[in-house]
């Protein structure tokens, strides 16, 4: 696969809460190592990879901090791996691989300290026809889960070069 | 005489430390709601959102979280006293995470729940710190806090929308630091949470 590019929807629960906070958007990504992920409600959130570059754009400004790269570093190991499949033999991870026959569910830990206080354990999930990604849950150390869910997929699209150069 | 004195004003004291009569509520009690949140510390400006649970029992129950829903603080309020939960590296400095949790009690005029607070009419105390509330047609839209000497002030505005508000901040006057939420359903008066 060439390119990938569909909608997303972000689902956040929290334990002590009732209600839940969606945030949707669009990514695409281009191979190698290209990525756009934009939230466009209820906040605008960019986030660009293009091969070593990381960029950041929230609420229309661009933010460079302190730290932000480490961030980012690990969104790019977590997002990009999951889309083109490198987190399954990332070493980072104790994996384990579950199907229940439509699905394949392959369920991540990370070994490492730093991470571990920031992930607790990522699932991805792909429906077992064609390897297409459906869903990404994130479980915090707080047992707090985000639910990434993938739609309108396409892949092997053109997808404009500059989207992944600039906001 | 003194002692005449001490009585009478721990007297008046007592009697007039009660909750406001007018309109202060933020968040009432087994109300939650999530703000889109912006933190300004420093020149730095932290986007997210923050999920606010106000239990029956008056235990505030927060939560700050980054826009790829990962968690940046979380903190409860109970009996007088936060109890961190968690707290990433740069929310956890001691400065910046007593600004913060104080900011949080003073954004939902939470400490009006407290054993501390007293009422005066046009003039509140609490935690050592006079509290100047500004009402408009009996609701509150703004609250200046002035610290002991020396100590910058800061003041929290609350933008009124129809039946609700719309934003919420604080601003800390010669201290870059502020908080601003803005609620992403409008508050309804109907669901409960303990």
């Amino acid at each position: 696969m060439s390119s990938i590019k569909g909608d997303i929807s972000q689902e956040k629960s929290f334990a002590f809460l009732t209600e839940k906070l969606v945030s949707t958007g669009v990514f695409l990504y281009q191979k190698e190592s290209k990525l756009r992920w934009e939230f466009k409600e209820p906040i605008q959130y960019i986030i660009l990879i293009n091969e070593n570059s990381m960029r950041l754009k929230e609420q229309g400004e661009e933010k460079r901090y302190k730290g932000m790269n480490q961030i980012l570093r690990q969104v790019k190991e977590i997002i990009l791996g999951c889309i083109d499949g490198s987190i399954m033999t990332n070493t980072n991870y104790k994996t384990a691989f579950f199907t229940d026959g439509k699905s394949i569910r392959i369920q991540l830990q990370p070994k490492e300290k730093n991470l571990k206080e920031f992930i607790q354990q990522i699932d991805v999930e792909f429906i077992k026809q064609g390897s297409i990604l459906k869903k990404v849950t994130l479980t915090d150390p707080s047992e707090d889960r985000t639910e990434i869910h993938f739609s309108n997929i396409q892949s092997n699209q053109k997808i404009d070069a500059a989207l992944f150069a600039d906001f | 005489m003194r002692l005449f004195l001490l009585i009478f004003s721990l007297l008046t004291t007592s009697v007039q430390a009660q909750a406001p009569g007018q309109d202060v509520e933020i968040l009432a009690r087994g109300k939650e709601a999530i703000y889109k949140a912006e933190f300004n510390i420093t020149g730095t400006s932290i986007n997210g959102f923050l999920a606010v649970q106000h239990k029956r029992n008056d235990v505030l129950h927060v939560q700050f979280t980054s826009p790829m829903g990962n968690n940046l603080l979380e903190i409860e309020w109970k009996r007088g006293k936060w109890k961190k939960i968690y707290a990433t590296k740069k929310l956890s400095g001691k400065l910046i995470f007593n600004m913060m949790t104080e900011d949080i009690l003073l954004l939902f005029a939470h400490y009006q729940y407290d054993n501390d607070f007293e009422d005066f009419g046009d003039e509140w105390k609490w935690n050592k710190k006079t509290l100047l509330p500004v009402f408009e047609s009996e609701k509150l839209t703004s609250v200046k806090i002035i610290g002991r000497r020396h100590h910058p002030s800061k003041t929290v505005k609350y933008k009124l929308g129809e039946d609700c508000i719309d934003e919420l901040s604080i601003d800390h006057q010669g201290f870059p630091f502020s908080i601003t939420l803005e609620p992403l359903k409008k508050l309804q008066n109907t669901d409960d949470t303990d």
